[in-house]
């Protein structure tokens, strides 16, 4: 093939943890792009690599596996590659195993069974630098022997992939069986129908059948365990599955047996030593010895739980208070850049100026406001994950998240999500199994947020007034705030659990865990972890927060009363000719803005639903200005505050800090002349908020990781279900019990 | 010899005393996983260290550190590695 045509393709395979990320961002530079495969979020990555001829080649990297019989959907993404079931990439030119030299006989367990498929394979060997330093040595010659494919160290691989490219060393496509035993005749059975439904594959992926079978015995456990079914495959093994569960591990045992033993033949003596000895303390290397030091102490009965406790202290600290400046940053940049715009505007076209400066401009506010939390939120996994540390914090929290049912990785979302739903829901990607991160992502805006903070405080001080104090030291509030914290944390575990056992039932995941050396991370690889997640989430869910914002703008400004706005400009211009320019005629102004803005948003459509739906909202304890407040917070729960600012005749620049505000809202009635915002409608409006579903960057981002609208409505069904309930029963249980 | 293992299954073995799988009870989907991280009949294996809360295992096999809990752990059954043709 000529350097001119179509470029080459060249898949990376490996373990997990095997430095095949390294060797990606090696190969390709900064020329990589993360794609998705449709039905799943699990990314690959594909860049383009100038082989030292000057021929490019399109390097694929999938995540890592320790076997093609993959656990989770990360790891069906190998075996999807490797069958060219993925639609962007195609079948591979060349795969390269890439084997971790620190740990050669667990990673040739792949390649050997690599090896019995007839794939144009190589080996690429990394961590020969660990081994160097260890004093050992690494004989890829050897090892080439054995496996009778080319074998070169990972900087050695540009030039091996430009022989094999060229016609000079055409890799043959032989394979290497294992042999197994099949005399038992329910043995024989399983393979004859591993071996039909193979060749049915083969001949649409163009394996040889016969062999491929022997892979397919492993694979179709995937398919039972796993919901990511190749269609393809699925149809075939319909038989397989037939058969007694018992015998199928049976076969699948004896497979990965023979394959073991494969490995353990291959390793032996690949990897030297400097000084080779046959007690254990002289044949740790030096890099073990690291890792087993720190272990000492990482997962010490005691020291364990302190550092894990201090590394998500600081990644929390993080989330609440350094994202807070750079969120500040954004929204006064946005600031800035919307009031430069509105001023170049048309003044003769005020709706369209609207449109961009309310709609367009907010939302773009809206979506950017949520990078920051995302990408220190991702930078803190991405150290955590490349360090080896988060799968110690696993290793500790197992089995506290095994009683709710939950994987220890559910963690780090579920902490994530005191800050924001969003990343959180974006961190959920760490969970293996389908079902575990559904469970984790349907509670997870269960957790109370930072944006439902703004609500809270301003109910708490608007209906309890700061005086009084339960057991005669603690604020009211406080109590309150407590509770809210607790009720949320408490829910979402209840509820976890119960989606565990109905709609999501499965058993609590299984724990094969791998605790990998420790190594430093590498900055490209952070900045890169970093960047393509922020990218993603601003391109797939920021579109959908977009287009809210924009309808909720409508909402709240449609239909237009002309004249009210006619009369506004009026009373404005009029001012502004009769009062001398300066403080006091800008709050005039203002005032009558606000006094406008009031009635304006009573006559949009929001403000006539909620007129609409106040006998609905009345057993909850809220009136139509509370239910426009609530339509209004769909575009982010604290906008709810300034909404109420509106609502009240303040202005839209309220926040719930602001004493006029509380002052108008102590001062409500309702039709009876009882004040509105007792403690019962507060704590009623205070549950309402915790569990309602009012955010719709949250059901963006579910919508992104689930790939449907399915699981986004129905978390807005369960949600708001519970909501309305939790708000009924508290107002009206309030109400039997006395209260007022 | 002399460590004789109190109970013949990884979940009950001392903590850094080598052994040997001998064979698998029940085996699973997860024992399969375990299978292919290089724990299987014949392996050499140690149990490193428990969680702090007790469960799961730190187990070292093949070089690597692989954690199980300890209802798969148990299923494992294993001999004293002095038995073992290394």
């Amino acid at each position: 093939m000529s350097p001119s045509s179509t470029p080459s393709s060249v898949l990376l395979l490996g373990n997990p943890n095997s430095g095949k990320t390294t060797l990606f961002n090696a190969l390709t530079g900064l020329s990589a792009k993360t794609g998705n495969y449709p039905g799943i979020t699990v990314e690959h990555r594909e860049g383009t690599a100038r082989l030292p001829s000057g021929r490019a080649v399109t390097v694929v990297d999938v995540p890592g596996t320790y076997a093609l019989a993959p656990h989770s959907d990360d790891e069906a993404v190998a075996v999807r590659a490797l069958l060219a079931d993925l639609p962007s990439t195609g079948r591979a030119d060349v795969v390269v195993a890439v084997v971790d030299s620190t740990a050669l006989q667990r990673n040739l367990y792949l390649t050997a069974q690599l090896r019995e498929l007839p794939l144009p394979l190589v080996v690429a060997l990394t961590m020969t630098d660990v081994v160097a330093s260890d004093g050992g040595r690494v004989n890829a010659a050897l090892l080439s022997d054995r496996l009778g494919v080319p074998v070169v160290i990972a900087a050695d691989l540009p030039a091996l992939l430009d022989t094999t490219l060229s016609a000079q060393a055409p890799l043959a496509l032989a394979h290497n069986a294992p042999k197994i035993d099949d005399s038992a005749a329910g043995l024989a059975a399983v393979i004859a129908a591993a071996r039909a439904a193979g060749t049915a594959i083969a001949a649409k992926v163009g394996l040889a059948g016969a062999d491929l079978a022997l892979g397919l015995v492993a694979l179709q456990r995937t398919l039972t365990t796993t919901e990511t079914a190749m269609p393809a495959i699925d149809a075939h093994t319909t038989a397989l599955r037939a058969l007694p569960r018992a015998d199928r591990h049976e076969v699948c045992a004896r497979v990965v047996q023979a394959r073991q033993a494969r490995a353990r033949d291959l390793a032996k003596d690949i990897v030297t030593t400097a000084a080779p000895s046959t007690t254990r303390a002289a044949t740790e290397t030096r890099s073990e010895a690291v890792t087993r030091r720190i272990d000492a102490v990482a997962l010490h009965p005691l020291l364990g739980p302190l550092v894990l406790v201090s590394v998500f202290g600081l990644l929390f600290q993080a989330l609440f208070s350094w994202a807070e400046p750079i969120m500040t940053l954004i929204e006064d940049g946005l600031a800035a850049v919307t009031d430069v715009v509105a001023a170049r505007l048309p003044a003769s076209l005020p709706l369209f100026s609207s449109l961009i400066t309310d709609g367009v401009l907010a939302g773009v506010g809206n979506v950017l406001v949520f990078v920051p939390q995302i990408a220190i939120l991702f930078f803190f996994l991405a150290v955590l994950e490349d360090t080896g540390y988060l799968a110690r914090a696993a290793f500790l929290l197992d089995r506290l998240m095994a009683r709710v049912g939950l994987h220890g990785r559910a963690f780090v979302p579920m902490l994530s999500g005191f800050a924001c739903a969003v990343p959180a829901i974006l961190a959920t990607r760490t969970i293996e199994r389908t079902k575990d991160r559904l469970v984790t992502i349907l509670v997870l805006p269960l957790i109370s947020c930072s944006a439902r903070l703004p609500i809270y405080s301003l109910m708490i001080a608007t209906a309890f007034s700061g005086t009084a104090r339960v057991f005669g030291v603690v604020e009211a509030g406080a109590v309150v705030m407590l509770s809210m914290y607790a009720l949320s944390i408490a829910s979402a575990l209840i509820l976890a659990a119960i989606f565990k056992r109905t709609l999501l039932r499965s058993a609590t995941p299984p724990l094969v865990l791998e605790l990998p050396p420790y190594r430093l991370p590498k900055a490209v690889q952070l900045y890169k972890a970093v960047s393509s997640r922020v990218l993603t989430f601003v391109r797939d869910a920021g579109t959908v927060i977009l287009a809210i914002t924009v309808v909720l703008w409508a909402l709240l400004t449609f239909p237009r009363d002309d004249e009210l706005t006619a009369a506004r400009d009026k009373a404005v211009a009029a001012t502004e000719a009769s009062m001398p320019a300066g403080q006091e005629r800008d709050e005039e102004v203002r005032a009558i803005k606000a006094q406008a803005g009031q009635a304006l948003v009573e006559r949009s459509a929001a403000g006539r639903f909620g007129h609409a739906i106040e006998p609905l909202l009345t057993p909850l304890g809220f009136d139509w200005k509370i239910g426009v407040g609530i339509i209004a917070s769909f575009a982010a729960r604290e906008v709810f505050v300034s909404t109420l600012g509106v609502v009240y005749g303040l202005g839209d620049a309220e926040d719930e800090t602001s004493t006029s505000l509380r002052a108008s809202m102590q001062k409500d009635t309702r039709a009876d002349g009882s004040p509105l915002y007792t403690p019962l409608t507060g704590l009623s409006l205070l549950v309402f908020f915790l569990f309602a579903m009012q955010c719709m960057s949250t059901i963006a981002a579910v919508k992104r990781e689930t790939r449907s609208w399915r699981w986004p409505l129905f978390q807005i069904a369960y949600m708001t279900t519970l909501a309305v309930l939790a708000s009924i029963v508290v107002f009206q249980g309030g109400r039997l019990a006395g209260l007022q | 010899m002399g460590d004789i293992a109190p109970s013949p299954h990884l979940a009950a073995q001392r903590l850094g005393v080598d052994v040997v799988i001998d064979h698998v009870v029940g085996a699973d989907g997860t024992t399969l996983r375990l299978y292919e991280l290089g724990l299987v009949p014949g392996a050499v294996v140690r149990v490193v260290r428990t969680a702090p809360l007790g469960d799961p295992l730190e187990l070292a096999v093949c070089g690597t550190k692989v954690c199980v809990r300890r209802t798969d752990a148990a299923r494992f059954i294993v001999r004293p590695a002095a038995e073992a043709t290394r």
